[in-house]
């Protein structure tokens, strides 16, 4: 478990929470789930609750650490390539915590429970029900847009485009014998 | 023989341990109320997000928070969420405590079904 990188991810994007806001420590969770999601490695356990992808550890550390969060106080530096990730989040998403539950949720089902596009959303929309229509095409298409998965249809499609190329290398690699002569020559 | 007093012996202990717990909270919403609010002890959840997760009707819901309430087990507080006001729940140290008490004998009481 790392506090400190959290902390320092929270300051490489700008966000300065105040722990005592109910919104903001939903922020500080989604925000931490969906980076370590993507490769930032933070450390945490994460577990479907009836708030989503949700870690204890990382809630405990929190109330443990307020004014370290609260004041950005840590000595954690960024790897260049959690670095690259941070400025992805900023590119995509907005400091907004529903957007960032929406996407959270969606991810936990589709990207670390492989479930497909239908049920992840429906699992999405039973667990979160009181968020509209809007509000879950926003979050599922900057979910979408930061960790992008792989459809069956997508999968498909990309089989289907690549198979010329793959029949033309096992024709080629049929060409030749074991000690690579040309057997058309 | 041996194994048949064992059983019994357990049994009464199981019977007389119940007698510590408060009979109040044993209903399914209640449980599930406090097991879902032990997890996210440090946060708590807002009534609309338990309503989704357990599938409870608002009324149904809303009493049984209250009784938990009034037991001492919970607390309610109105917290801010993007502009709206929402009631939200955290589980108190008493809460805590006789969820821990009522969890283990429940796992007590399922070993003695699971021996027979």
């Amino acid at each position: 478990m790392n506090a400190d990188k959290v902390i320092a991810c929270f300051k490489e994007i700008g966000f300065k929470p105040v722990v005592k806001k109910f919104e903001h420590r939903i922020i500080m969770q989604k925000l931490a789930y969906l980076l370590q999601l993507k490769g930032v490695k933070l450390g945490f356990e994460f577990n479907p609750y009836v708030r989503g992808p949700y870690s204890s550890q990382l809630a405990k550390q929190i109330f443990d650490n307020v004014e370290k969060f609260e004041k950005w106080q840590t000595s954690a530096k960024l790897l260049p390539i959690e670095a690259e990730i941070l400025a992805q989040f900023k590119e995509v998403f907005e400091l907004k915590a529903s957007m960032l539950e929406i996407a959270a949720t969606y991810l936990y089902f589709s990207f670390e429970k492989k479930e497909n596009e239908l049920d992840a959303v429906r699992h999405l929309k039973q667990l979160k029900p009181f968020f509209s229509e809007a509000q879950f095409a926003v979050g599922i298409s900057k979910a979408k847009q930061f960790l992008p998965t792989a459809t069956e249809a997508d999968k498909a499609a990309l089989k289907k485009e690549l198979a010329p190329w793959q029949n033309a290398a096992i024709q080629t690699w049929n060409d030749f014998d074991e000690k690579g002569r040309n057997l058309d020559s | 023989m041996l194994l048949m007093e064992g059983s019994g012996r357990d049994h009464l202990a199981l019977i007389s341990e119940s007698k510590s717990l408060n009979s109040e909270v044993f209903s399914l919403a209640r449980l599930l109320l406090l097991d879902s609010l032990a997890e996210v002890e440090l946060d708590g959840a807002s009534f609309r997000e338990l309503k989704a997760a357990l599938n409870l009707t608002d009324g149904a819901l809303y009493s049984n928070l209250q009784a938990l309430v009034k037991m001492g087990y919970l607390t309610e507080q109105t917290e801010s969420f993007e502009g709206k006001e929402q009631a939200v729940y955290k589980i108190t140290l008493a809460g805590k405590e006789e969820w821990t008490k009522v969890k283990n004998w429940l796992l007590k009481l399922s070993l003695e079904v699971v021996k027979k």
